[in-house]
C-alpha cells in the first residue's frame, strides 16, 4: 500500500509571476520542506496538468519539468481529474514494485484566460456537439441543478447555503483564494451566470500548484508523517445531461467499488466547481438519499470540504485533486490547524470530470 | 471557437441535415448569463435540452421566441442558424437551433 510522506501547496490565486514551470519549481521547494531529500531520491514524477494541452497545444511540459529535476516525468491528462488520478498512477507504479519512490505534481495556469474563454474551455469534456452549441460547465451544471430543485421542490437560494459554508471553512485556510465570509443575501444577490447559478456559486479557475512525495510500503516504514493511499479507483459513465438530468451514475460506480464504508469516514473532500457539486458527491456517494443532499450537508458541515474546497480554494483543474488529497493527507496528520476534525482517521476524496461523466475516489487512512 | 476546422464542419454536414426540420420537445433549458467565448455579443441566450423524434437528447440554443413561451414541455422545431464567426474576414459556420412552435 503506498504512503503519502511529505506534501507541498503553493498559494492559489492569480499568479501573475509563475508560469505552469515555474509553479511545479516553487512547489517542490515548498516540497522539500517537509523532505529535504524527496527530489533526490525520487524514480519517477507523475506530472498532471491541463493547461499546456487544453490551451497551449503543446505537451512539452514533461520534458521541461525532467530538464530542471534530472528525473523522467510522465504526463498524466485526465482533464479535472488529473491529479487524483496521477496519484493513482505513482501508487501503482510503487505497490507494483517497478519503483519505490515517486513524486506527483499537480500544476496549471487558468488566470491568463478572459472569463469566455474559460465559459468556453470548461465545457472540454463535454461533448463536442454541445460544446458547439455554446454549452459551458455553468450551463451543463445549471441544467442538472434545475432539474434537482425541480424534482425535489427546493429553491435556489437554499443552495447559497453551501458557498457560505465554504468560505467560512477557507477563512481558516491561509491557502485558500478566497478568504472571506460570505451571507446568504450576497450569494443570492449576486450575478447570475447560468439560470439558477449565480458567480458566488462558482469557484474561480485559477493558477497553483500542488506535489506529494509518494513511497512503498516497505520504504514507509522510515518515515514519520505517513498516510496510507488505502484504496483508490476511477470510473467513466455517460452524460448525466443525457439521462434525464439523473446525476452520479460513475460516482455510484465507483463508490460501490470501495471496500471502506461511508459512514467510516471522517473527512470528505468533494469535488465542488460549482456549490451544486457537493450535492451531486454526497447523494452519489450514499451519504444520504437522494434528495437529502443539502440537509445532510448541512448535518456534516465540519467534515465536508474543511479547507474551503474548491469553491473557497480556487480550481486549478490539474492540481484540484491533489488539493483535495493534501488537505486530507494534513487532517489525518492532526496538522490542520483551526480547521482540524478530530481523531481524523480515514478521509476520501472524490474528483469529477466534468458534470460526473468521470469519477476518481481516493481513499487515505492512517493505518494500512 | 476552439478546435474550429473547416473540413471538419463540412463532414458535419449530413449530421446538421438529418437535424433539420425536426419536432421535438423542450425538456429543460437554462438562461446563460456569461457567456463562452464568440458569444459575448449576445447574451443573455437561452440554451435548451431538446428531445427530437430521434429521441436523443440535444442541447441547442432556442431562438425566436418569446420569454413566456419557452417553457419546459414547448413544443420546439429545428432551424439552421449562425453559429459562429471565425473572426471579421473569416468563415460563418452553420448549425442547428431551435425554434418554439407551441
Amino acid at each position: 500500500m503506498a504512503a503519502i510522506v511529505a506534501i507541498g501547496i503553493t498559494r492559489f490565486g492569480d499568479r501573475w509571476d509563475k508560469d505552469e514551470l515555474g509553479l511545479a519549481e516553487e512547489v517542490l521547494e515548498n516540497l522539500k520542506r517537509e523532505e529535504g531529500n524527496a527530489v533526490k531520491e525520487a524514480e519517477e514524477i507523475f506530472l498532471a496538468n491541463t493547461s499546456y494541452p487544453l490551451i497551449r497545444k503543446n505537451m512539452s511540459l514533461q520534458q521541461e519539468v525532467a530538464e530542471k529535476t534530472g528525473i523522467s516525468c510522465i504526463h498524466t491528462f485526465h482533464e479535472e481529474c488529473s491529479g487524483s488520478i496521477a496519484l493513482q498512477n505513482a501508487a501503482e507504479a510503487v505497490d507494483s514494485g517497478r519503483i519505490y519512490k515517486a513524486l506527483v505534481i499537480g500544476t496549471d495556469k487558468m488566470s491568463d484566460l478572459t472569463s469566455a474563454e474559460i465559459q468556453q474551455l470548461s465545457a472540454f469534456s463535454l461533448k463536442e456537439e454541445w460544446q458547439k452549441n455554446s454549452l459551458s460547465l455553468a450551463a451543463a451544471y445549471a441544467l442538472l441543478e434545475k432539474s434537482y430543485l425541480e424534482r425535489y421542490k427546493k429553491k435556489p437560494e437554499e443552495m447559497a447555503a453551501l458557498a457560505v459554508k465554504a468560505h467560512a471553512q477557507g477563512s481558516r485556510n491561509s491557502n485558500a483564494q478566497f478568504q472571506n465570509v460570505l451571507s446568504k443575501e450576497q450569494v443570492n444577490q449576486s450575478a447570475l451566470v447560468a439560470e439558477p447559478i449565480r458567480q458566488l456559486e462558482c469557484a474561480d479557475w485559477c493558477d497553483g500548484a500542488v506535489a506529494m512525495f509518494v513511497v512503498s510500503d516497505k520504504e514507509a516504514e522510515s518515515y514519520k508523517k505517513k498516510i496510507y493511499l488505502k484504496e483508490h479507483v476511477q470510473v467513466v459513465s455517460g452524460s448525466p445531461l443525457d439521462k434525464e438530468n439523473t446525476f452520479g451514475s460513475a460516482i455510484r460506480k465507483a463508490a460501490g467499488m470501495v471496500k471502506t464504508k461511508i459512514e467510516d469516514i471522517d473527512v470528505f473532500e468533494m469535488h465542488e466547481v460549482f456549490s451544486f457539486g457537493e450535492v451531486m458527491c454526497a447523494e452519489g456517494l450514499g451519504c444520504c438519499r437522494s434528495g437529502e443532499g443539502l440537509q445532510w450537508i448541512g448535518k456534516n458541515n465540519e467534515k465536508v470540504n474543511p479547507g474551503g474546497g474548491m469553491k473557497a480554494c480556487g480550481y486549478v483543474p490539474a492540481a484540484n485533486g491533489l488539493r483535495q488529497a493534501a488537505e486530507i493527507v494534513l487532517q489525518l496528520r492532526n496538522a490542520a490547524g483551526e480547521r482540524q476534525i478530530k481523531n481524523a482517521k480515514t478521509g476520501l476524496s472524490v474528483n469529477l470530470n466534468g458534470t460526473g461523466e468521470k469519477a476518481a475516489i481516493n481513499i487515505f487512512s492512517v493505518k494500512k | 471557437m476552439i478546435g474550429f476546422r473547416v473540413a471538419e464542419n463540412w463532414r458535419g454536414l449530413e449530421k446538421s441535415r438529418k437535424l433539420l426540420d425536426k419536432e421535438g420537445t423542450l425538456l429543460s433549458y437554462t438562461v446563460v448569463h456569461s457567456p463562452p467565448a464568440g458569444k459575448e455579443n449576445t447574451v443573455p441566450f437561452y440554451l435548451g435540452q431538446v428531445s427530437l423524434e430521434d429521441k436523443i437528447t440535444h442541447i441547442m440554443e432556442i431562438v425566436d421566441a418569446e420569454k413566456e413561451k419557452i417553457k419546459k414541455g414547448a413544443r420546439v422545431r429545428t432551424c439552421l442558424r449562425r453559429i459562429h464567426v471565425q473572426g471579421r474576414k473569416g468563415l460563418i459556420g452553420y448549425g442547428i437551433k431551435c425554434r418554439v412552435t407551441g
